[in-house]
């Protein structure tokens, strides 16, 4: 049985409606919801969390509908973008800030132990005011995992950090997740955060999904033009270009778009190319083609060079 | 910097000695327990109704920031536009009709309609300071509003509340009319004990009220600093 499921979910609005079939996520699973603003990411939290109330669908947690139950009694950790600690009190006073709202008792393990598991027992009595970016995301998760929530969603964590930080963090709440088998699902537009931590995603656009599956299979497969450009994709034509432009011969009664990924192009062939702009990016060059075709090389190339595409790699795109 | 104490000296002797005179000349000739008990309900009075409008503009500005319908606006605009005096007016006619026209909540529920809208611009000023995770905090983790309110919503809010505490005891220790209109016999403010020596040129006894009058705002402004070191959360 799935842990966490939502079944045709829809929730209209004067100018958007928003509208998920079908997403099931099992325990442990780290779940990620990408896409661009206006998508329906923050619509998807708020009817999760029970801020909003759908028009109609259902939320199932271990096969149990949740929506009748206020967001206090779901059980729902959240971490954001940019964490909520108030200034002035310490790192101690802050985590026990949540028991003192829940009208619980005062856990002194749950704090040592969640500020232990993030890395951060040393700060456990420092002002909030002096922590640096990272600690700060490191207490409020240790906050969230202090509350021993059924799930976990986590709104852009990283968007306010540094490159370098980000990378850190990410390995890190990677591994935390995985160690306590928490299910935890993750906004982000960050297409970086769906390789690196995802389990399992799903891309939604203007309310719905547009595609699901491991980030691996989406990217691999995408199933539509919107899903190809999102993941920045380039070599994407028209069928019709492409059996002009490249000499392939593809169904052109198909309507829809062809993409040429990286790994379909190789060096040497029947097809002469010539450079139109050239750009070393990290060890390799970016060659952009007067046909429009991208690709990239390890070697420097002349300005006339040849190419050839294997039809197979090619990945049909629907409008 | 000495010279700069010279002349903050200088000018607090120059402030304070006719202040100091005019007190204890215009002291002498009034009688000390009428001003301390006109002292003590223009204060009490001032606090309640404070108090009250808080009770009213609090939910006021929840509905308006976060429920916003065209019911809330019209009601709303229609409290704040409409003239606090008039309103009050309306209210008192109902209370005389019930047969407490003349109580002290009648007059404290009139000198809160005066207080009502600024109130209710700082509850909304207030709510402005509150960052979106606190309100998604206060949802998630507190058993109950109020609970979720004074942990989540008032360490932002407290500010905008302490000054409008020390606006609604200012606006309501200066009615004059409404008090004088809807007072019941024998229940006086500062205001009102004042402005007849203004009127007959008592100067030494009108200036002896106004010292007092002036007291009063800074004593809520003593309160006002009391206040924010002890509404604290932690």
């Amino acid at each position: 049985m799935h842990y966490l499921q939502i079944k045709n979910l829809e929730k209209k609005f004067e100018n958007f409606s928003f509208h998920i079939k079908n997403i099931s996520i099992q325990k442990g699973c780290f779940f990620g919801i990408l896409g661009h603003s206006g998508a329906g990411k923050s619509t998807l939290l708020n009817l999760l969390c029970g801020f909003e109330q759908p028009d109609s669908g259902d939320i199932l947690l271990e096969g149990k509908s949740i929506l009748s139950q206020k967001p206090h009694e779901r059980g729902i950790a959240y971490v954001f973008q940019n964490s909520l600690l108030f200034e002035g009190l310490s790192v101690y006073e802050n985590l026990t800030y949540l028991f003192k709202a829940k009208g619980l008792k005062v856990k002194e393990e749950f704090i040592e132990s969640s500020l232990s598991e993030c890395e951060v027992l040393h700060v456990k009595n420092r002002d909030v005011k002096t922590l640096s970016g990272g600690e700060r995301q490191r207490v409020s998760l240790a906050m969230a995992l202090m509350m021993r929530a059924n799930f976990l969603l986590l709104d852009e964590p990283f968007s306010n950090l540094d490159t370098a930080l980000k990378i850190k963090m990410r390995l890190f709440l990677k591994k935390i997740i995985h160690a306590h088998n928490i299910t935890a699902i993750m906004v982000t537009h960050d297409k970086d955060d769906a390789f690196l931590l995802f389990d399992e995603m799903v891309l939604l656009e203007d309310g719905s999904i547009l595609q699901s599956g491991t980030p691996k299979s989406i990217y691999e497969n995408p199933q539509t033009l919107s899903v190809a450009q999102y993941f920045g994709f380039e070599n994407i034509y028209k069928i019709k270009e492409v059996n002009e432009v490249f000499e392939l011969c593809f169904d052109e009664s198909l309507e829809g778009y062809l993409l040429i990924p990286y790994h379909a192009i190789s060096f040497g062939g029947d097809l002469v190319q010539k450079v139109f702009e050239k750009i070393y990016i990290e060890g390799r060059y970016k060659i952009k083609c007067e046909s429009g075709l991208v690709l990239f090389s390890s070697n420097d190339v002349n300005e006339k060079f040849s190419i050839s595409i294997n039809k197979e790699f090619c990945t049909f795109l629907a409008d | 910097m000495k010279k700069i104490y010279i002349l903050l000296f200088i000018f607090i002797i120059l402030f304070c000695l006719p202040l100091v005179y005019v007190f204890f000349i215009g002291f002498a000739k009034l009688d000390f327990f009428e001003l301390a008990r006109t002292t003590f309900m223009s204060f009490s009075l001032a606090l309640f109704a404070t108090f009250l409008s808080f009770m009213f503009a609090l939910p006021s500005a929840f509905a308006y920031v976060y429920y916003r319908s065209k019911f809330v606006n019209f009601t709303i605009l229609l409290l704040c536009l409409l003239p606090p005096f008039l309103l009050s007016i309306l209210f008192s006619s109902l209370f005389f009709y019930l047969g407490i026209g003349e109580s002290f909540f009648s007059l404290s529920f009139a000198h809160m309609l005066s207080i009502l809208p600024y109130s209710f611009i700082f509850m909304v000023l207030g709510l402005s300071f509150v960052p979106k995770q606190a309100t998604y905090f206060a949802k998630l983790y507190a058993s109950n509003f109020l609970k979720g309110y004074w942990l989540f919503y008032f360490p932002f809010m407290k500010p905008a509340i302490l000054v409008a505490f020390l606006l609604g005891v200012s606006i309501s220790l200066s009615q004059y009319i409404l008090t004088l209109m809807l007072a019941k016999p024998g229940f006086t403010t500062l205001i009102l004990r004042m402005t007849p020596f203004v009127q007959s040129g008592d100067v030494q006894s009108a200036a002896t009220y106004g010292i007092v009058f002036l007291l009063n705002t800074l004593l809520a402004l003593y309160l006002f600093f009391r206040l924010k070191n002890a509404l604290s959360t932690d």
